[in-house]
């Protein structure tokens, strides 16, 4: 098989519309997470005299409006509103459409007072593709190559994500990022009672641990070769960003969320019994 | 699924990415959502000082006490982004004062502020002494 036909088969390899089911809940719900939980920061931004405000480039360039309380409550209310009807799962293309506008207006106000995030490019390119998947049930094994190209894109992203994070540290801190105290001080700032002292007093480890990071970013995308190695370095991921909570407490959710696009979700059958639809009876719908 | 389909995405995801790619290379923060992957990504000397950027209020005649950027609807890193225009123009700490105020409605006016940093020295990555390097204050006139 040619190179070219090996990776469209790649970024259509099918997968079981069950699984996306389950994605798509999982995204959708953690709007609800993000929007009134852990990101919950976002919303105080309505507060915020205008005057703080520093719109992005492409907020200039759509001239979006200077967030005011009204604007922010109302984004915030139609967010949820349509974030509950995507998870439904009935109007997938509608809803997801108007989840996905509504949460990068959202990010806008969230990210225009003088720092950007980097979490969430694949969070929002999940946002992004799931409306391009019709209509998905819970257990249905029917395998799917539009849902397999949105699960494609996300991982995809994921591996950016990480891939990406390497030429930044390269362009910003130089070749010899690895050598740096960029650790040392993130412990400083906000290290938990796991790290602080103990990473400082024996910063060796923190020195060791900028090499396996920069190791772990440049090797990301074999991730992508969906195969038993593959699956452990997912798991190596999912280890790292559970590691950096406990030592400085931040942990990137919605690059999280996105991560899970590795795994066999399908698997998950614990609140409903497979639907054991025939794919000749699904195929026929 | 239709070939014209299959074709759009093919075009959509590659865009994408050459997207990122641009951003990765010559983007900026700014460029949200298609600017560099930066968490992490300046180097910070093994000898040399790590600033932690902190606010202190006053009520008229009464000591200064320590106030955290959430408390004015910030994060810290937010407030971190807004040093340089406090910097460029001192009276621009009014609208932390204004923040400040509008979160804390039921308490009496602040009649100090300052912004300051916490400057740790480090030696071989580890830290050996601190210090405070004010940025700006304000005063209610």
């Amino acid at each position: 098989m040619s190179f070219a036909k090996r990776v469209n088969g790649w970024w259509f390899a099918p997968v079981p519309l069950g699984r996306l089911a389950i994605f798509r809940a999982l995204v959708y719900g953690f709007i609800f997470v993000d929007v009134l939980l852990t990101a919950s920061w976002a919303a105080k931004h309505a507060l915020v005299p205008g005057e703080l405000y520093k719109p992005l480039f492409l907020g200039r360039l759509l001239n979006l409006p200077t967030p005011t309380f009204a604007l922010v409550t109302t984004v915030e209310v139609l967010l949820l509103i349509a974030a509950g009807l995507a998870i439904t799962g009935r109007w997938p293309r509608s809803a997801g459409i108007a989840v996905a506008i509504l949460y990068l207006e959202w990010m806008f106000i969230a990210m225009s007072y003088g720092k950007v995030d980097h979490d969430r490019v694949a969070f929002l390119v999940a946002l992004a593709v799931l409306p391009t998947v019709g209509r998905t049930r819970f257990g249905d094994e029917t395998e799917d190559e539009a849902a397999g190209w949105a699960v494609s894109a996300v991982q995809v992203a994921v591996v950016a994500t990480y891939f990406l994070a390497a030429f930044a540290k390269f362009r910003f801190g130089g070749l010899d990022w690895v050598n740096g105290a960029t650790l040392s001080r993130a412990v400083l700032r906000r290290g938990t009672f796991l790290a602080n002292p103990f990473l400082l007093e024996n910063s060796w480890i923190l020195h060791l641990t900028q090499y396996g990071i920069m190791a772990f970013e440049l090797a990301s995308p074999l991730m992508l070769l969906r195969n038993r190695f593959s699956r452990w370095f997912v798991i190596t991921a999912f280890v790292f960003h559970l590691i950096t909570y406990a030592s400085i407490t931040i942990i990137f959710l919605p690059h999280i969320i996105a991560l899970c696009s590795f795994l066999p979700l399908e698997r998950l059958r614990v609140w409903r019994q497979p639907e054991r639809r025939s794919k000749t009876a699904a195929a026929a719908i | 699924m239709t070939e014209s389909g299959r074709k759009r995405r093919v075009i959509a995801a590659y865009l994408a990415i050459g997207l990122l790619l641009v951003g990765t290379f010559w983007g900026l923060d700014d460029h949200f959502p298609f600017g560099p992957f930066r968490m992490y990504s300046t180097k910070d000397e093994v000898d040399g000082p790590v600033r932690s950027l902190l606010f202190e209020g006053a009520y008229e005649d009464g000591a200064p006490f320590t106030i955290g950027s959430s408390s004015l609807g910030l994060r810290r890193a937010e407030a971190d982004g807004q040093v340089e225009r406090v910097r460029e123009d001192p009276e621009f700490l009014r609208h932390f004062v204004e923040a400040y105020e509008a979160f804390h409605p039921d308490e009496p006016p602040l009649h100090h502020f300052r912004l300051f940093h916490r400057v740790y020295e480090l030696r071989d990555r580890e830290p050996v002494g601190t210090e405070d390097v004010t940025v700006a204050e304000w005063s209610r006139e």
